[in-house]
């Protein structure tokens, strides 16, 4: 049995139900968020937790009595130096108490922190200090998006801080790319079929081009491409020996291929991806040199195999771009990420790929990041290196480059940055 | 210096009330500093059934404490304690005692020594363990036990009185409401009959 209510229970519960009120924030103007910059940490030798038999119930009244005095030191500490106490919390590892107090503007958070020190009630006073964390500060909530290569070479999600590639219109001459892609919906601008022969549905290799070039970002789905708010011209010149064979080889003819790159250039794509390869064609390279006089940055995939590394990328103005298995890059030939990259398949689906066609793309969507750096339209656009006339991209200086922003704001390790003119 | 003013539904020492069963209102004075040195005083007030308000008793402490290490706190300390004719007892007493005590990781352990226990005439060890979790910001959770025993006297009237105490408080600002329940295998309160066990509510306001 327990003891009867009683008139004063009934004053004590009246009094409790006054507690939310008098807990509840005051109504009004939210207060200014405290600005870290102008703080101080004053710290205050704690009392040990001792014995206290004034309440029956001894420790727990305790905490506020304890609490109060150290409040009312601080109080006086703020007072006398003119500060204001924002917040307290007590280390008893420590020993310490520790004051939080915002200094004035008219007066520098270190100076402060110093006169502080000389008060023989402060163990020691220090500025507030911000620390960073140092994984990567921005991320895409795309789940495969660290698993791409780029996320962590380049940077890519710091880079999209830079850019995105808006607006920017990218051609892609490949073979059919799957619109109706989860991570591609809506990222083609222009859809154009320049092949012969009954039409087909999506293929692999235009597929995956895409996808590493402009997939979208922050969907919650899949891969990020580099340049997620990039416009794609679709401009199929290839198709797949055997459709819906996974490698099943694609193959494009100089006609289509002319066609598309004609298509492009009279829809003012900015940047042309050609991730394939093959023996040089006085009509492509007439074409594609009309395209980069124009201003157009042009990609093409780098072989190995293939004398001069195959046409495209042995034609001058093209930016030739191996993966990085290619041991020694040739004189004007750059390296991107390409083994092993995540990107769209077919059927709604992710794969991983290789191969230097997909270097390319990584590249054609970092010069569409780099031609909205660019606003104007003309004007070549730099690709920065590792080293003179090919390399290892630095896809920041490049970005910054663009913006004619000093190469310098970039560090990506130690290497030396150079500009280079493909 | 701090002072708290709290009132409480009833006053029980080690389990027993000694504002028979009515509630009670108390002032604190405290000094902690930073040396370790502390002491404070507490005067109690309590609702009689018959004679309105009255004064229940004052009590003194003074006692030092040091940290021993980062997790250990010792303390050492006397309490003095006077109790009007208004306590369940019914005649002015007094009551003093040493103390020393261990806490850390949130238990408090100490060890009480009266040489004239509420002067029944004999001596009394009186041992505590404390427990405190903080189950969130500002909420508190209490635990206590406590054993008395005599450790002199007349020992054909010895006997062991067990004490605990569940309590849960939520503090808000300078505000601090507690509830508890406590109880005791006493069955003897300052001859009279009482019940053994009972909840307590109280409040009290830092200042």
């Amino acid at each position: 049995m327990t003891s009867a209510p009683r008139p004063a229970v009934g004053l004590l519960l009246a009094l409790a139900l006054a507690l939310g009120a008098l807990a509840a924030p005051a109504s009004g103007n939210p207060a200014p968020a405290p600005d870290p910059h102008r703080q101080v940490l004053v710290l205050v030798r704690l009392p040990p937790a001792h014995y206290r038999p004034g309440a029956g119930y001894s420790e727990g009244y305790g905490d506020a009595l304890a609490r109060k005095q150290r409040q009312r030191v601080a109080e006086r500490i703020a007072r006398s130096n003119r500060l204001t106490l924002v917040e307290d919390w007590p280390m008893p590892l420590i020993g310490l108490d520790c004051f939080v107090m915002e200094v004035p503007d008219d007066r520098s958070p270190e100076m402060v922190a110093q006169l502080l020190a000389r008060d023989p009630g402060v163990e020691w006073s220090e500025p507030m200090r911000l620390y960073h964390g140092k994984a990567n500060a921005r991320s895409h909530n795309d789940p495969l998006f660290l698993a791409e290569p780029t996320a962590n070479a380049w940077r890519l999600a710091d880079l999209h801080r830079l850019a995105t590639g808006k607006d920017v219109l990218v051609a892609v001459i490949d073979s059919a790319i799957d619109r109706g892609h989860p991570d591609l919906a809506g990222q083609v601008a222009v859809s154009q079929d320049f092949t012969t022969g009954p039409p087909r549905g999506a293929e692999q290799h235009g597929t995956a081009v895409a996808g590493i070039i402009a997939a979208r970002a922050d969907n919650g789905l899949g891969i990020v491409g580099v340049a997620p708010q990039a416009r794609l011209m679709a401009l199929r010149a290839c198709r797949q020996m055997t459709p819906g064979a996974s490698g099943s080889p694609t193959i494009c003819d100089s006609l289509t291929l002319a066609k598309a790159i004609t298509f492009a250039v009279e829809g003012r794509a900015q940047v042309i991806n050609l991730s394939l390869a093959g023996p040089p064609s006085p009509l492509l390279g007439k074409l594609l040199t009309l395209a980069t006089a124009r201003g157009t940055s042009v990609v093409g995939a780098y072989d190995q195999a293939l004398p001069g590394g195959g046409f495209p990328a042995s034609q001058p103005g093209v930016i030739a771009v191996a993966d990085e298995t290619l041991a020694r890059a040739p004189a004007g030939v750059y390296i991107a990420p390409g083994r092993d990259v995540p990107t769209t398949e077919l059927g709604g689906r992710w794969s991983l790929v290789s191969g230097s066609s997909y270097a390319a793309a990584q590249v054609s969507g970092l010069m569409a990041l780099a031609r909205e750096r660019r606003r104007t339209t003309g004007g070549r656009l730099l690709l920065v290196s590792a080293k003179p006339g090919g390399g290892t991209v630095n896809a920041c200086a490049t970005v910054l480059a663009a913006a004619e922003r000093c190469g310098c704001d970039c560090v990506f390790g130690r290497e030396k940055v150079a500009k280079n003119r493909p | 210096m701090g002072a708290s003013l709290a009132v409480a539904s009833d006053y029980r020492y080690r389990g027993v009330s000694l504002s028979d069963e009515r509630p009670v209102v108390s002032l604190d004075l405290a000094g902690d500093f930073a040396n370790g040195v502390y002491l404070g005083a507490s005067a109690l007030g309590v609702w009689t059934a018959h004679s309105g308000f009255r004064a229940l008793g004052l009590q003194e402490y003074a006692g030092y404490a040091r940290r021993l290490n980062s997790d250990l706190t010792g303390d050492i300390g006397l309490t003095n304690a006077n109790y009007t004719d208004a306590y369940a007892g019914r005649a002015a007493t007094r009551n003093q005692e040493v103390y020393v005590g261990l806490s850390g990781h949130g238990i408090t352990g100490r060890l009480f020594y009266s040489p004239n226990y509420f002067n029944f005439g004999y001596p009394t060890l009186y041992g505590e363990l404390n427990g405190v979790v903080r189950p969130g910001p500002g909420w508190r959770l209490n635990g206590h036990v406590g054993v008395l025993t005599r450790v002199g006297g007349d020992r054909a009237e010895e006997r062991t009185n067990v004490d605990w105490r569940l309590g849960v408080a939520k503090e808000l600002r300078a505000l601090t409401l507690e509830a508890a329940v406590t109880g005791t295998n006493s069955d003897e309160d300052h001859d009279r009959a009482r019940e053994n066990h009972a909840v307590v509510v109280a409040l009290s306001w830092a200042f």
